[in-house]
């Protein structure tokens, strides 16, 4: 038996396009200025992304050689980590 | 009182632009850490890191940082691969970076990662920028990635595969109020060339006789996929007691492998914002790739073209709960994580522990 590949590429990218499209304008038309002034809350440590660098970025590699997918959370790869 | 208001919103206007990265570029700050992981297939990692990161001109960073995998294994992988035995090796991954800030609102990076180990070596140089736009409420983040990796066979000189990737990031951060970012990325990759593990064969079954016979590992040689997240990032109560960081990634790739990936950590400052505890969450649902099987036949004597003994690439379900505190420049965690691995006979279930701690220290 030959097994072959689905190659569906353009088919999968076009499911959630629409979402991608709706979450872009939820963002340009449904935000408000904040001034320099009122950003206290939003300097706090615990609001930064990654919050923790040191323990995320591991995190992210030890997911990255035990699962499938990769990319959009910060991982940088980089060797096999001995899977 | 006015005088005070000045100084906060200053602070204020420092220390939080939209992406909320550290803009303190003054500081040198120097952060070292240790990580043990250990699961119960027989596989430990012991992590040390250290990480430097020095202003060497008014609107320049240079970051330098080395990070090694102490591995020892008799895993499932190790035991039943081509020359069975617990494993001992290291993986050494040396990293460098600048960061310039060309402007108030447009910050440029690069970063470069060498990672070896005795039989894989990895390259990964990066480019990118951000730009704060809308008054500084929003941030458009643009990244290019290339990568290139070597596989070698322990022992074996004459064995040599690669890999060659691309990635490009995009990431959308925009304030949505006093209290809430939201991030929104993109991010789509190529990767060309040898994607199998030289140490694992795969168990053909002969359609004709009850013959089993082991074959190395074959599969597609690119690879495209895609990914979008979307982040939300809160503070509740009055003056932001309780913190929320949640994310939500979709994966797909021409594999067919999906995926969906749900994250939430919960940060409680106290002590006067001196210390913070977080509980971290994670689940995970992966679809299998289309060539993935348990176990493959042989029924015309060709065997099957692409096969993979991959785990990886079976269906995957994962579960990780976890706790972090910090306290002033010392930071601990605590998690575990179960790994579920559908139609993967030799190891359905995967339990690991993982205990980190470091510390941060600017000057």
């Amino acid at each position: 038996m030959i097994f072959t590949p689905r190659i569906d590429f353009i088919h999968v990218v076009k499911k959630p396009l629409p979402i991608v499209l709706m979450i872009i304008l939820l963002f340009t038309f449904g935000c408000v200025q904040v001034k320099a002034y009122q950003r206290e809350v939003l300097a706090h440590p615990a609001m930064q992304e990654p919050t923790w660098p040191l323990l995320d970025r591991r995190d992210q590699h030890l997911f990255l050689v035990r699962e499938a997918s990769r990319g959009a959370t910060g991982d940088t790869g980089g060797g096999c980590g001995c899977n | 009182m006015r005088l005070q208001l000045t100084i906060i919103a200053a602070m204020a206007w420092l220390a939080a632009p939209a992406q909320g990265q550290d803009a303190n570029s003054n500081e040198r700050n120097v952060e070292g850490g240790l990580r043990v992981y250990s699961d119960d297939d027989h596989v430990t990692v012991v992590t040390p890191s250290i990480g430097v990161s020095v202003p060497v001109a008014e609107a320049v960073v240079i970051d330098v940082g080395a990070v090694v995998d102490i591995i020892s294994a008799a895993s499932v992988d190790v035991i039943t691969s081509a020359s069975p035995g617990a494993v001992e090796e290291r993986r050494i991954e040396l990293g460098t970076g600048v960061t310039w800030n060309l402007s108030r609102t447009l910050t440029l990076a690069s970063n470069g990662l060498f990672s070896h180990e005795n039989d894989y070596d990895a390259f990964r140089l990066s480019a990118g920028g951000s730009l704060d736009v809308a008054q500084r409420n929003a941030t458009i983040d643009l990244r290019y990635a290339f990568e290139y990796d070597i596989v070698g066979i322990r022992d074996d000189n004459s064995f040599s595969e690669s890999r060659l990737g691309h990635e490009l990031t995009g990431t959308f951060t925009q304030i949505l109020d006093r209290k809430t970012y939201a991030d929104f990325v993109v991010h789509g990759m190529i990767l060309d060339g040898y994607h199998a593990n030289p140490y694992r064969t795969v168990p053909v079954i002969s359609a004709d006789t009850p013959e089993v016979y082991g074959v190395s590992e074959s599969t597609p040689e690119v690879r495209k996929s895609f990914a979008l997240l979307l982040r939300v990032r809160r503070a509740f109560g009055a003056s932001g007691h309780v913190f929320v960081n949640s994310y939500y990634r979709f994966y797909a790739d021409d594999w067919d492998v999906k995926s969906h990936t749900l994250a939430a950590r919960v940060i409680v400052p106290f002590a006067n914002d001196r210390a913070m505890l977080g509980v971290h969450m994670r689940g995970y649902l992966q679809t299998a790739a289309d060539f993935y099987q348990s176990e493959y036949i042989d029924d015309g004597g060709m065997g099957p073209v692409f096969r993979t003994r991959d785990r990886t690439l079976s269906g995957v379900r994962s579960l990780y709960g976890g706790l972090a505190g910090q306290v002033s420049w010392a930071l601990a965690s605590l998690g575990v994580a179960r790994f579920y691995y559908q139609n993967f006979p030799a190891q359905r279930q995967r339990t690991a522990l993982i205990l980190s701690l470091g510390s941060k220290v600017s000057f």
